[in-house]
C-alpha cells in the first residue's frame, strides 16, 4: 500500500523505501521507524494517509 | 485561506493587521502548521538573501523572476528584515548572503509566525484537508466560494487566498477554478555521476569551477561557483544553480546530460596547455602525479592523472606533447556523463506551478477567477537556493494580504 504525505504531497512507495534516510526497498509504510518523516517536507508518518494511484 | 505555510501565513497576518474588520481562517491540511519552515535550511531556517537591489534580486530566479520585478519593488528582503525586526526577531547575514534568524534555529521563525497570527486574530485550523473549491453565488445573491473539507464539512468565502505550495491537490483546485498549470518538476538537485575520476574523493571541493551543462541539442547553460564531490557524483552551489536553470530541460530528458568541467576557471585549454609546458621545463625531474602545478586539491590532481593513464613516477620531462594536450583538456574541459539527480537535502522547491500571466501582480488576484489569491510556491515561480524561494512567498503572501481585505465599493 502507497502512502501520501497530506502535507507536500510524497508518495511513500513500499517498492522503493526510502533509501536516502536508510529504508530498505521492500518496507511497508506501517514497518518505517516512528521517528521516520517526509523526505520532502519533514512531517511525521501521523501526516501521511493510504494513497491508491 | 488554503494552506498554512509561509506565505499562508504572512498572507493571513498581513491582511489581519492590515483589516482588522477581516475574519480569517487558515486552513492546513498537516497537524502542525509551518512544516516546511521547520525542516528548512538544515533546520536553520535560511529566511532570505542579503541582496537589496530588486533588478538584481529577480537574477536568481530561473522562473517568474519578470513578474516578481514590480512586487519585489514593493515588499523585498529589506522589508523581510524590518517585518521580523519588529517583532523581536533579528536576523543575520553569512558571507554568502543568506539570511538566517541569529539564534539558528527555524523555531525561532516558525514561533514568530504562529504568534503573530494568533495576536492578529487569525484562526488556524489543523488537520483539516481542503478537497475542493468551487466558486459560487450564495442563496443571498452574494458571490464566493464553497470550501469542501475532506470531513465533509463545507466552509464559505467572500475571497480566497490558496497558498498551498507544491501540493499536487492545490494545483488540481487552482486548475478546477480555470487556472493553467505549468507541469510541476523538481528544483534544487544534485547530479548522479558515475566516473572513475571522481571515485573515493567525496568529500573533496573546489572554490571555484566553471560548469557548463548540455541537455540534448539545448544550448548550453553555464555557472561558475564551488563545486562538491559526492558519494554519487556532484553537489555544491553551481551545480544547484545549473539544476534550477536546467529543471526542465533535465526533467524531459530524464536527467541524462553531459557536463563539461572547467576544473581551473582562470585557464582556457590553450593557456593552461602553456602554463604545463613551462611545468614541464621548470619541473623536469619531478614526479607528475606528486606534484601538482596548479590550484587544485592534491588528490582530485592525482585522480585525474592517473585516469589519464600517468603513472606514479613517470615526470614531467617524459610526458609526450600529445598527453600534455590531452591533461590541458582534461583540466579545462572534463566531460563527465550525468545519469540521474540526487536530494540536496537543504532546500528543494518545485518548479512549475499557476501560470503567472493569469495572475495580477499587482494584487495577487487571479484575472480568470475574481476573488481568488495566490501566493507562494503554487506558483510557477521559483529561484536558486540562498533564501530566495521564502522572499518570493513572503512577498507574493504580502502584496495578496494587503489586497485581499480591501473592502469592494463597486
Ligand atoms: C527541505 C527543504 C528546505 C528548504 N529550505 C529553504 C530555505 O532555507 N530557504 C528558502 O528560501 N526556501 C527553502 N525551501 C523552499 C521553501 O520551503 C518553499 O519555497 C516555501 O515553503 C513555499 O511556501 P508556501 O507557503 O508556498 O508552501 P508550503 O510551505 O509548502 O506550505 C503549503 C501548506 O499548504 C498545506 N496544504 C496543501 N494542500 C492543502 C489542502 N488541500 N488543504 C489544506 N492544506 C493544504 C500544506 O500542508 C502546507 O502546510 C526549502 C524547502 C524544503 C523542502
Ligand atoms: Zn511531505
Amino acid at each position: 500500500m502507497k502512502y501520501i504525505c497530506k502535507v507536500c504531497g510524497y508518495i511513500y512507495d513500499p517498492e522503493e523505501g526510502d533509501p536516502d534516510s536508510g529504508v530498505a526497498p521492500g518496507t511497508a509504510f506501517e514497518n518505517l521507524p516512528d521517528d521516520w518523516s517526509c523526505p520532502v517536507c519533514g512531517v511525521e508518518k501521523e501526516d501521511f494517509e493510504p494513497y491508491d494511484g | 485561506m488554503i494552506g498554512a505555510g509561509a506565505a499562508g501565513f504572512f498572507g493571513a497576518i498581513t491582511c489581519a493587521e492590515i483589516h482588522p474588520y477581516a475574519r480569517i481562517i487558515l486552513l492546513e491540511a498537516g497537524q502542525q502548521p509551518l512544516a516546511k519552515v521547520r525542516i528548512s535550511g538544515g533546520g536553520r531556517c535560511n529566511v532570505t538573501h542579503a541582496c537589496f537591489e530588486p533588478s538584481e534580486l529577480v537574477l536568481n530566479y530561473p522562473r517568474g523572476g519578470k513578474a516578481l520585478r514590480g512586487a519585489f519593488s514593493r515588499f523585498h528582503p529589506r522589508d523581510t528584515v524590518k517585518w521580523f525586526a519588529q517583532r523581536g526577531i533579528k536576523l543575520k547575514t553569512e558571507a554568502d548572503g543568506r539570511m538566517f534568524p541569529v539564534t539558528d534555529n527555524s523555531e525561532t521563525i516558525v514561533n514568530c509566525l504562529v504568534t503573530a497570527a494568533q495576536d492578529a486574530g487569525v484562526q488556524l485550523k489543523t488537520g483539516t484537508t481542503v478537497i475542493s473549491a468551487i466558486r459560487s453565488i450564495f442563496a443571498d445573491g452574494e458571490k464566493g466560494f464553497e470550501i469542501k473539507l475532506k470531513s465533509g464539512e463545507i466552509f464559505r468565502c467572500d475571497r480566497l487566498l490558496l497558498a498551498t505550495g507544491s501540493n499536487p491537490f492545490g494545483y488540481q483546485i487552482a486548475q478546477a477554478l480555470g487556472h493553467k498549470i505549468a507541469s510541476p518538476v523538481p528544483s534544487l538537485f544534485t547530479f548522479n555521476i558515475r566516473d572513475a575520476r571522481l571515485a573515493g574523493l567525496a568529500g573533496i571541493s573546489t572554490e571555484s569551477a566553471n560548469l557548463r551543462l548540455l541537455v540534448g541539442q539545448n544550448p548550453p547553460l553555464t555557472q561558475t561557483g564551488a563545486l562538491l564531490i559526492t558519494h554519487w557524483g556532484l553537489s555544491g552551489p553551481a551545480v544547484l544553480k545549473l539544476s534550477a536553470w536546467g529543471a526542465r530541460l533535465l526533467s524531459e530528458s530524464c536527467y541524462q546530460a553531459t557536463l563539461i568541467i572547467n576544473w581551473l576557471p582562470e585557464f582556457n585549454p590553450e593557456t593552461c596547455r602553456e602554463k604545463l609546458l613551462a611545468v614541464k621545463t621548470e619541473w623536469g625531474k619531478k614526479a607528475i602525479a606528486a606534484n601538482c602545478p596548479l590550484a587544485l586539491p592534491r588528490r582530485l590532481w592525482q585522480s585525474i592523472v592517473t585516469n589519464m593513464g600517468i603513472g606514479a613516477e613517470d615526470r614531467w620531462a617524459a610526458i609526450s606533447n600529445q598527453l600534455l594536450n590531452q591533461l590541458s583538456q582534461e583540466l579545462t574541459q572534463a566531460k563527465f556523463q550525468i545519469a540521474g539527480k540526487g536530494a540536496f537535502k537543504e532546500e528543494f522547491v518545485t518548479c512549475g506551478g499557476v501560470s503567472l500571466p493569469e495572475v495580477n501582480f499587482k494584487t495577487m488576484e487571479s484575472r480568470v477567477c475574481p476573488g481568488l489569491y495566490l501566493a507562494g510556491e503554487i506558483l510557477d515561480i521559483d529561484g536558486v537556493t540562498g533564501g530566495f524561494n521564502f522572499q518570493s512567498a513572503w512577498t507574493t503572501a504580502w502584496i495578496a494580504g494587503n489586497a485581499i481585505g480591501k473592502i469592494n465599493l463597486s
